[in-house]
């Protein structure tokens, strides 16, 4: 499916499916890498996310049913010659230390499953996920999907603070929190490596589409990497 | 070189361009002036180019000594300008001499205003732009500086040129244009997102309402309190927001969403703001009366346009 409405006057919504699914959403990155290559300076921003594109052009260099016109037959050519694109996934890895002291919510998701805190680890680093949407504060990626048989409900009062790095489950999705922030997933690891950075282009490693997987670390290789235990759980 | 130091910043002091572009698909909001209409006549008013960074004083009580003479330009609220104690009136150029105290009082009329030096104030870019988002903790003096990215007490205030003292430019914003800024306020809302799904009777009740702005409103986003619009469903699957959606919680109290709104959001949303209202709407007090009626695309885009075309944004 595909339905391209205005939103206001600077903006507009390519909407590419109803249901979230992480093929969509490798498409979804796909599409939204063409148009910000074959478009010029009329586009300010394009955000993709689980199953539409935002657009937000210049009123000046761009008119709402011209762009329509031709995002149109962007998108249809990305459709019907999707396969020759060749487009070869991208992974990237990511280390993270699964601990009590560093993912506090792992014996209640444990619980939950009636399984083991092993079992919750194991399941969580042996799937690989698809960036769907990057947004909530700077760098954050919305990975899915969470195997069922670890999948839980957000925490019904969110955290004050969590340490970045923060590795989270709400529901079927996971993310790494990026940096310090107020946050309501539940916590069962963390990642040492830096994945927000002002100063750098990109600023993150992540673009929707992306695939991540997880690589489990030992405490000393934590520690190696920069990461610290930080000691204010509650 | 030095030019202004800040000896008080009042309730809130920040740097604003004209916003971090591009950088939504990672999360970054853009920020920029909440008004951007005032904040372009400040500009205007010394000849600079639209995008040189300004300050946005919001609630006044804010004071700067001048460290050397320089000309301003200030545009915005009713905040009671004073030079040395003096009144000197704004939405015009004001030239300070050294030593000069510039202050602000509290707003009678409206909430913030643009100060303007030629050329811009001078600050590390990020993303190609300064505008202050202090949620993301972006912009501004940056982020080491002693308020975060706020301007605070003592700062030093450089400028990018040398050449700040223009005594040959003596403008002053035409009256026809310079907006009043009263307590009743209308705004065209253009019907976008998932407005067809709302009842008969959520609607009619949306464009037959007047909503109070609430307090509990900042740059990211102005609640409204009064009618309750029921939504449709509590959520959608999360997509890019526009500035000015109005979307509509489980709670049915619309928040109007600006300039440092989150890049996507789950929840219904009824339209858009037109963008030169929320120019208006940014300048209103916590109580303000506010009433929506419904605007074409084709209409509030031709607004916007020739305002764009006029300060050449």
């Amino acid at each position: 499916m595909m339905d391209i409405q205005p939103i206001s006057e600077t903006a507009l919504i390519i909407k590419l499916g109803d249901y979230i699914d992480t093929q969509l959403a490798v498409k979804i990155g796909d599409i939204a890498d063409g148009i910000r290559n074959s478009f010029a300076s009329e586009l300010i921003e394009v955000i993709p996310s689980y199953t539409t594109i935002y657009i937000q052009y210049h009123p000046l260099k761009a008119d709402y049913y011209e762009l329509k016109k031709r995002l149109q037959a962007l998108v249809d050519t990305f459709f019907l010659s999707g396969d020759l694109l060749q487009n070869v996934s991208k992974v990237i890895t990511l280390p993270i230390y699964y601990s009590l002291e560093t993912g506090p919510d792992l014996p209640g998701i444990a619980r939950f499953h009636e399984c083991t805190v092993d079992d919750v680890v194991h399941i969580h680093s042996q799937s690989t996920y698809v960036v769907c949407a990057i947004g909530f504060s700077p760098g954050f990626a919305f990975l899915g999907a969470v195997d069922p048989s670890i999948a839980m409900p957000r925490k019904t009062e969110p955290r004050k603070m969590l340490p970045a790095g923060s590795v989270g489950i709400a529901d079927r999705q996971t993310a790494v929190y990026p940096s310090s922030t107020p946050g309501g997933w539940q916590i069962i690891g963390n990642c040492p490596i830096s994945l927000v950075d002002f100063d750098k282009t990109p600023m993150s490693p992540f673009s929707v589409g992306l695939s991540v997987k997880f690589q489990p670390i030992s405490r000393d290789e934590f520690f190696e990497l920069g990461g610290t235990v930080w000691s204010h759980w509650k | 070189m030095v030019t202004l130091e800040v000896i008080d910043p009042g309730m809130l002091v920040q740097l604003q361009d004209l916003g971090r572009e591009g950088m939504g698909y990672q999360g970054l909001a853009q920020g920029g002036p909440m008004d951007l209409h005032a904040y372009c006549w400040a500009n205007y008013l010394l000849g600079n180019s639209m995008s040189c960074s300004q300050l946005e004083i919001t609630g006044g009580q804010a004071k700067f000594l001048a460290h050397r003479a320089v000309t301003l330009a200030v545009t915005g609220a009713d905040l009671g300008v004073r030079v040395n104690n003096q009144p000197v009136g704004g939405w015009k150029t004001i030239h300070l001499n050294k030593g000069d105290m510039l202050s602000f009082l509290f707003p009678r009329k409206g909430l913030r205003v643009y100060l303007a030096i030629p050329g811009g104030f001078s600050a590390q870019e990020v993303f190609g732009s300064v505008a202050t988002v202090s949620r993301d903790g972006i912009g501004g003096l940056g982020a080491n500086n002693s308020a975060g990215c706020l301007i605070g007490r003592g700062d030093c205030l450089k400028s990018i040129s040398d050449q700040v003292f223009r005594p040959e430019i003596n403008r002053m914003v035409p009256a026809c244009f310079i907006p009043e800024y009263g307590l009743e306020l209308r705004l065209n809302l253009i019907e976008s997102y998932q407005a067809s799904a709302f009842s008969e009777e959520s609607r009619k009740r949306f464009y037959d309402s007047n909503f109070t702005l609430s307090s509990n409103s900042d740059r990211m986003g102005y609640r409204l309190d009064g009618a309750v619009i029921k939504p449709p469903f509590s959520g959608v699957i999360s997509e890019g927001i526009a500035l000015g959606a109005v979307q509509v919680p489980e709670n049915g109290q619309p928040i109007i969403l600006m300039r440092d709104h989150q890049t996507l959001g789950g929840y219904p949303k009824f339209g858009c703001v037109a963008q030169l209202d929320l120019n208006k709407l940014a300048q209103a007090m916590p109580g303000t009366s506010i009433r929506f009626q419904l605007v074409s695309l084709e209409t509030a885009g031709k607004s916007l346009k020739s305002f764009y075309a006029f300060f050449n944004l």
